[in-house]
C-alpha cells in the first residue's frame, strides 16, 4: 500500500465528503475509484489544427500526390 | 473521407508512436472538417494543403501532420512525432531546417508508395 497526499480546494473536499457520507462510503474509496476509472478509460485529446505554410517546391510535391490519388 | 497511410510512413513514422489508430482517424477527421468551405490553401489555387495538430493519449503526446486533398476531403498522414522528438521537436514549421528535410523526404516516400499501390485507406466519415 502507498499514501497519496494532495492539495485541493477546501470547499471541493467538503462537498465531496458530504456526498460520500450520504452514500455511507469513505472519501478514500471515492478517490480510489476515480483513479481506477482514469486508468481504465482511454483518454484522447485532439488539439486544434493549424495550417502549415509551404514553399512552391513542397506545394508541387503535395499536388503530385493529390494527382496520383485522384 | 479517408485517412491514407503510405507503407513507408507506417514504418518510419506511425509504428514508432503508441497513438491508437482511432485517435489518428479522429485527428485526420478534425483536419478535414470545413475543407473547401472554410479552409482554403493560403497560396491559392492548389488543391492540397498541410495541417498539423497535437494528439494526446494515454500513450503520450504527439504531433501529426496531414496532407489534405481539399476537393476529395481525404487526409494523407505525412509525419507523426512524439512531443519530445529530438529531430523535429515541437517546431513543425518550414523555418526549422530539420523539419523541412524530413517533410520533403516523407513526401517523396509517399509519392513512391502511392505509385506502387503500397498504402492503406481508412474511412473517417462523410
Amino acid at each position: 500500500m502507498s499514501t497519496l497526499t494532495i492539495r485541493i480546494d477546501e470547499s471541493l473536499k467538503a462537498r465531496a465528503a458530504k456526498e460520500a457520507d450520504k452514500l455511507g462510503i469513505p472519501l478514500t474509496l471515492v478517490i480510489t475509484h476515480s483513479l481506477q476509472n482514469f486508468i481504465k478509460s482511454p483518454k484522447i485529446t485532439i488539439g486544434e489544427p493549424e495550417t502549415v505554410i509551404v514553399d512552391a517546391k513542397t506545394q508541387k510535391q503535395m499536388d503530385t500526390i493529390a494527382d496520383l490519388l485522384a | 473521407m479517408k485517412l491514407i497511410i503510405a507503407a513507408s510512413i507506417e514504418k518510419v513514422e506511425y509504428s514508432k508512436t503508441r497513438v491508437p489508430l482511432d485517435a489518428l482517424k479522429l485527428a485526420a477527421r478534425k483536419c478535414c472538417d470545413g475543407l473547401g468551405i472554410n479552409i482554403k490553401n493560403p497560396r491559392g489555387g492548389a488543391g492540397t494543403l498541410l495541417r498539423k495538430l497535437s494528439i494526446t493519449t494515454s500513450g503520450g503526446a504527439a504531433r501529426a501532420l496531414f496532407l489534405l486533398l481539399i476537393t476529395k476531403k481525404d487526409a494523407v498522414l505525412v509525419m507523426i512525432r512524439l512531443k519530445n522528438d529530438k529531430q523535429v521537436g515541437q517546431n513543425m514549421a518550414l523555418v526549422n531546417p530539420k523539419f523541412k528535410t524530413v517533410l520533403q523526404k516523407n513526401l517523396g516516400l509517399i509519392t513512391q508508395d502511392i505509385k506502387a499501390g503500397k498504402y492503406t485507406e481508412h474511412e473517417i466519415g462523410t
